[in-house]
């Protein structure tokens, strides 16, 4: 009688890795890992463009690259001379989500602000300025600003 | 309601209606439950060392530990408001579950402070009367105020009871000592002196809106 498959995801992550090392060769683990990381990277991306509702052509401004290059990203990974940008995008993603109710995030996105220079903060990251968002971000929520 | 404090002068125990050099000094009420507006993740949201290092309204940073209280949540709602001012972010847009959160907090007995609620205490200090606004619009400035703060540190007074800067409205004068609505402490601590954390705290959801049925007010 066949043993019965063990869904990976029901392990332990070091289980897991131990399963499939002793089943897979090391050239097949290789690749997995490539694959894995590639989706991972993906992960990043997509949360972003649904957080901020954004559009391909939109994601393709932010990123400064064509609407093709973005669509091909999200079938293989996004290249790693933009991944500064999508860590810093994350990030803001990651503090916008802690304080602005979730169904907020694309009007806060785009709303122009005299805190921001009187643009918005889509705006600043269409124009190459993702650190600037990030910082600009998490400056906006600290309470220090006016009760240290 | 506690008798209302004598208000005098540091130093001369006489009752002070005339504008002085010195500041207007008032006892802070031994049973007010004082709220201090604090991030979720900060491990001592009472340590006053935190605005000592950054600096706020009233002291520089280095001009000795500060910590920053609200007599009412009005005033802490107020401050969130301002924290907003100007960025993208609307009051109504934060999460119920955003992490900012209200300590209470009680303080040592015989706080003496300055009294920057009153047109007296304001003119004592070298504020005008029409604090936090300038008589001629705009707000009074973090410079001014850092100043009056300077002299009342060395009067030896225990902080600034001021009428918050952060409400958009013009609060009527409180009488000296009540810490009314709309007024927040400057707490200038002594050495070896803290906040007490009295009750749970409260997280966004539960102060984020005023009370139906209560005025919102500690004091």
């Amino acid at each position: 009688m066949a043993a019965r498959p063990v869904r990976l995801t029901a392990l332990s992550p070091t289980a897991a890795a131990t399963q499939l090392s002793s089943e897979a060769g090391e050239k097949w683990a290789r690749q997995f890992l490539q694959a894995f990381e590639s989706q991972l990277r993906l992960v990043p991306l997509e949360r972003l463009m649904a957080t901020w509702e954004l559009s391909a052509s939109a994601t393709a401004r932010v990123f400064g690259v064509s609407r093709q290059a973005v669509a091909k990203w999200r079938i293989t990974s996004v290249p790693a001379d933009r991944l500064v940008v999508l860590a810093d995008l994350s990030a803001a993603t990651d503090v916008l989500e802690r304080h602005v109710r979730r169904d907020r995030i694309p009007a806060v996105v785009r709303r122009p602000a005299p805190f921001l220079g009187g643009v918005s903060l889509l705006q600043m990251a269409e124009t190459g300025q993702s650190v600037e968002v990030r910082r600009r971000v998490t400056e906006m929520f600290d309470l220090r600003r006016v009760a240290p | 309601m506690s008798p209302r404090p004598a208000t005098t002068r540091p130093g001369t125990g006489r009752s002070s209606t005339t504008r002085s050099a010195s500041p207007r000094a008032t006892t802070l009420r031994e049973e007010a439950v004082w709220l201090r507006v604090a991030h979720r993740d900060w491990t001592d949201p009472l340590s006053a060392d935190y605005a000592d290092e950054y600096g706020g309204r009233w002291n520089a940073p280095g001009d000795g530990p500060t910590l920053y209280l609200n007599a009412d949540e009005d005033t802490a709602r107020a401050q969130i408001r301002r924290l907003l001012e100007g960025t993208p972010v609307d009051y109504e847009d934060l999460a119920d579950d955003a992490p900012f959160v209200l300590v209470s907090a009680a303080l040592p007995k015989r706080q003496r402070v300055a009294d920057a609620g009153t047109d007296l205490g304001l003119v004592s200090l070298g504020l005008p009367t029409t604090y936090p606004r300038r008589p001629r619009g705009g707000e009074v400035s973090w410079a001014a105020c850092r100043r009056a703060a300077h002299v009342v540190r060395t009067a030896s007074l225990r902080g600034v009871l001021a009428r918050s800067a952060a409400l958009p409205f013009a609060v009527p004068a409180a009488p000296a000592g009540t810490e009314a609505r709309g007024t927040e402490l400057a707490w200038f601590p002594a050495p070896r002196a803290t906040a007490t954390e009295v009750g749970r705290r409260r997280g966004f959801r539960q102060w984020r809106h005023p009370r139906a049925s209560t005025s919102g007010s500690t004091t």
